[in-house]
């Protein structure tokens, strides 16, 4: 792969846009996985011309291209495995428009998550598939990884939000995708090919996003089990039900520990929480899905307590599940949270089966682990907690995650629900995907012929993780 | 390369789980936008730094001394990793190691100064400091308030670089919002604290990010509202801004002792404005405590009701 030429890459974007000082280099190689490796240059495009010029440049002159939102992926998509031009997407950050006739908005991809909503909420309406990371995470990096979160039960994964898209193709090309209306027939729709394509096919310079109306009421309760397997079983009873829940969150007893040690908020000491939320128009109808979903979870062992449709009661309630991420590393004094095997999609009735064997599998390796996450859309989180700088650590994480991806591929799961692959997820992906991987390359041939875009991820990143880049730890025996 | 002090800090450097929630808290983020310049950025460096992985250069050493210690970063972290107990500390090991400070680390401007001591009495962090016959500063201490600037009568006290945050850049914000022809309905600037009640994502992103037809006021940040000189206020009111209003932290909460300075300087620009006739309310200063961005939208609110009745400056009661 050839190295840029600084001076060009200024003359595109402006000399304040572009980094090339090691400092720079060494931040913009890391986000928020375990992985690092070393970009040529950083370089912040603001208009749609300016990245159809890099793109040229970069696509003349085969140079390597990672578009990057807030770097807050947790599996290595945004870092430079064979350096070049790390893409910040961040100076495109405006809202172009905003249609509540049509129920559409329009978005450069630098926007960040939480900024939309506050710009949408005088409109009485939300943008929903928002991620736990919305504070940070830009539009651009949600719809490359098709995030979701929470609410994601109810309203759908990024996926389902994505109307349309203007993409500036590796030959500098700029292209119109998908419509501005609700359905759409016309061909291919390639607009939902791009979401979740992890920045390998195009880079986005605008989205056309639909919303929904905030509801008038929204209820949130805890439900507290004593045994993680009953928690389990409880989500896929609610869910097998199709009770009408706006979130269902598992937050198992290691979580719960780590969340109480970082900020005193009391959690129960139980072995598991779920976390039940209805929204709607109606009250009536609120109650009525909440309690169904009481009745089921009792039904399992659960108790619900401290429901409330007071919005700061809520918000103390939600507190614990928001800051959770984060909150992992003060689990012990000797161990940190690292994002491996950080999330999968299991069927529902697997979902206790699933909490049980993270835990089995953590501990015949010698390391910690959680779970938790949206398990109302059969999505399971967990991390790695362990000594980082110890080398048999890794070796314990390695067959964890082996471990672990191989059981979710032997129940009908997913490599990954909703954080993407990365390079940490690499070799499951491959193997999840194993007679479909062909059709994947040809796609991104159609795209991309010379390999520019973000290249050596996805299907064409290494098998093993461990050694697939430096690591931003250092570890010894 | 030793690095004796930050040795005790690798769990915590390996701790940051690198979310990125405390950058857009950052102000020096928030004046570059280079994720560099934000804490996440600089925990990264440290660990390059510690690890042997960077090299000590002057760009590199520059983020390491370029903090103003608002501890905002401190205050969102979920992670609870000390931030600036680590700056410090690597503050300390590249001084033994021979680096020159820069960044936001105060200096004098020149080596010629009356030894009035003014500035090593106002300095609320021990950092100015009487060796033999010179006024010199402790890079570890110097927490980059700004509370030395306006005591030096020699005008000689200087802070590094400003990020957005320096008086000179923020009068010059408050011109161009006040003076642009894209902002017709321009009234008045809002000179926030950046230690006390900043909502950081208000300020921080919406401005670039969202909208705001016809805007009637702006948000400035000032490191520490204590810093805050007389003349930027009414630089802005000769710009035709309708009123200022200075944000402040509660007296017992700053750690720069800069809300006395800041209420004592509001209340001199008073004083001047009724002897020259004007309204003296169309400055005004509040204090709020940390973490509560609604009160503090509440007062601004409560506070631009008050200068459109007002109206203009030297109309209605007014006298030019």
């Amino acid at each position: 792969m050839s190295k840029p030429d600084i001076a060009r890459l200024e003359s595109i974007v402006g000399p304040d846009h572009v980094k090339q000082h090691p400092a720079d280099l060494y931040v913009y190689g890391s986000d928020s996985s375990v992985h690092a490796a070393l970009p040529d240059a950083v370089v912040r495009p603001g208009k749609t011309e300016e990245v159809q010029a890099l793109l040229r440049y970069a696509n003349d002159h085969g140079i390597p291209v990672i578009p990057r939102g807030s770097g807050s992926g947790m599996c290595g998509q945004v870092v430079p495995i064979h350096g070049g031009i790390v893409l910040e997407m961040k100076r495109m950050n405006r809202i172009l428009e905003i249609n509540p006739a049509d129920v559409y908005c329009r978005v450069e991809p630098g926007v960040v998550d939480d900024d939309l909503n506050k710009a949408l909420k005088p409109h009485g309406v939300f943008y929903p598939a928002t991620p736990a990371s919305s504070r940070i995470a830009t539009i651009g990096g949600e719809i490359a990884n098709n995030a979701s979160g929470v609410r994601s039960v109810k309203y759908g994964a990024t996926r389902e939000s994505v109307l349309g898209m203007k993409v500036v193709l590796a030959n500098g090309e700029l292209v119109t995708l998908g419509a501005r209306t609700r359905v759409e027939a016309s061909g291919y729709q390639l607009e939902r090919l791009f979401v979740g394509s992890e920045g390998t096919l195009g880079v986005m310079v605008e989205a056309t996003l639909s919303f929904v109306p905030i509801p008038t009421f929204r209820a949130m309760g805890m439900v507290l089990f004593d045994s993680l397997n009953n928690a389990g079983h409880a989500i896929g009873a609610v869910m097998g039900k199709g009770v009408a829940l706006s979130m269902l969150e598992l937050v198992d007893s290691v979580a719960i520990k780590a969340v109480n040690n970082a900020m005193d908020l009391g959690l129960p000491d139980v072995e598991a929480i779920l976390l039940i939320e209805a929204d709607g128009m109606v009250k009536e109808a609120v109650d009525h899905e909440l309690e169904t979903a009481r009745k089921l979870c009792e039904g399992h062992g659960g108790r619900l307590t401290q429901l409330s449709y007071d919005p700061a009661e809520r918000a103390k309630i939600f507190l614990g599940r928001k800051k959770l991420f984060p909150a992992l590393s003060k689990y012990s004094d000797s161990m940190v949270s690292t994002a491996l095997a950080d999330d999968m999609a299991v069927p529902y009735s697997k979902m206790a089966e699933t909490a049980g064997k993270i835990h089995e599998i953590a501990e015949r390796n010698g390391v910690v682990m959680t779970a938790y996450g949206h398990c109302g859309s059969g999505c399971m989180h967990t991390k790695i907690l362990m000594d980082t700088t110890k080398e048999k650590s890794w070796e314990g994480a390695r067959r964890a995650v082996a471990e672990i991806y191989e059981y979710v591929r032997s129940v009908g799961g997913t490599t990954s629900a909703e954080h993407g692959v990365g390079l940490s997820k690499a070799a499951a992906f491959k193997r999840e995907k194993a007679d479909s991987l062909e059709i994947m390359r040809a796609v991104k041939r159609a795209f991309d012929p010379n390999n520019i875009l973000n290249p050596g991820k996805l299907f064409d990143a290494p098998d093993d993780w461990l050694t697939a880049t430096d690591l931003r730890y250092v570890a010894t025996k | 390369m030793e690095l004796e002090r930050l040795k005790k800090w690798e769990h915590q450097l390996n701790a940051c789980i690198r979310c990125g929630y405390c950058y857009e808290f950052c102000p020096v983020y928030r004046s570059t936008r280079w994720e560099t310049d934000s804490p996440r950025g600089k925990l990264i460096l440290i660990s390059g730094l510690l690890h042997g992985e960077i090299e000590a250069t002057s760009e590199t050493t520059d983020k390491i001394f370029s903090c103003f210690y608002c501890k905002q970063c401190e205050g969102v972290c979920s992670s609870g990793i000390p931030f600036t107990e680590i700056l410090s500390d690597t503050r300390a090991d590249l001084l033994d190691l021979g680096v020159v400070p820069t960044g936001t680390i105060s200096y004098n401007e020149s080596p010629h100064c009356a030894m009035c001591l003014g500035c090593v009495r106002a300095c609320p962090h021990e950092a100015r400091v009487l060796e033999g016959n010179r006024v010199v500063i402790d890079p570890t201490a110097c927490q980059s308030c700004g509370i030395c600037l306006d005591v030096c009568p020699g005008i000689n006290t200087r802070l590094g670089k400003g990020f957005d945050a320096g008086p000179e850049m923020l009068q010059k914000q408050a011109a161009e919002f006040l003076s642009a022809p894209e902002n017709p309905a321009a009234k008045a600037i809002v000179f926030a604290c950046n230690w006390s009640n900043v909502p950081g994502l208000e300020t921080a992103r919406l401005d670039a990010t969202v909208q705001q037809p016809d805007p009637e006021y702006k948000v400035l940040v000032t490191a520490c509202a204590g810093r805050l000189p007389a003349k930027v206020m009414l630089d802005a009111l000769e710009h035709n801004a309708w009123g200022v209003l200075v944000n402040g932290c509660p007296e017992d909460e700053c750690e720069h002792h800069g809300s006395h300075e800041a209420a004592k300087r509001v209340a001199a620009v008073q004083r001047l404005l009724g002897e020259v006739g004007a309204t003296p309310r169309r400055v005004q200063y509040m204090e709020l405590s940390k973490g509560d961005p609604l009160a503090f939208e509440r007062k601004v609110t409560e506070f631009m009701d008050e200068i459109r009745k007002l109206g203009p400056p030297f109309q209605r009661g007014d006298q030019p």
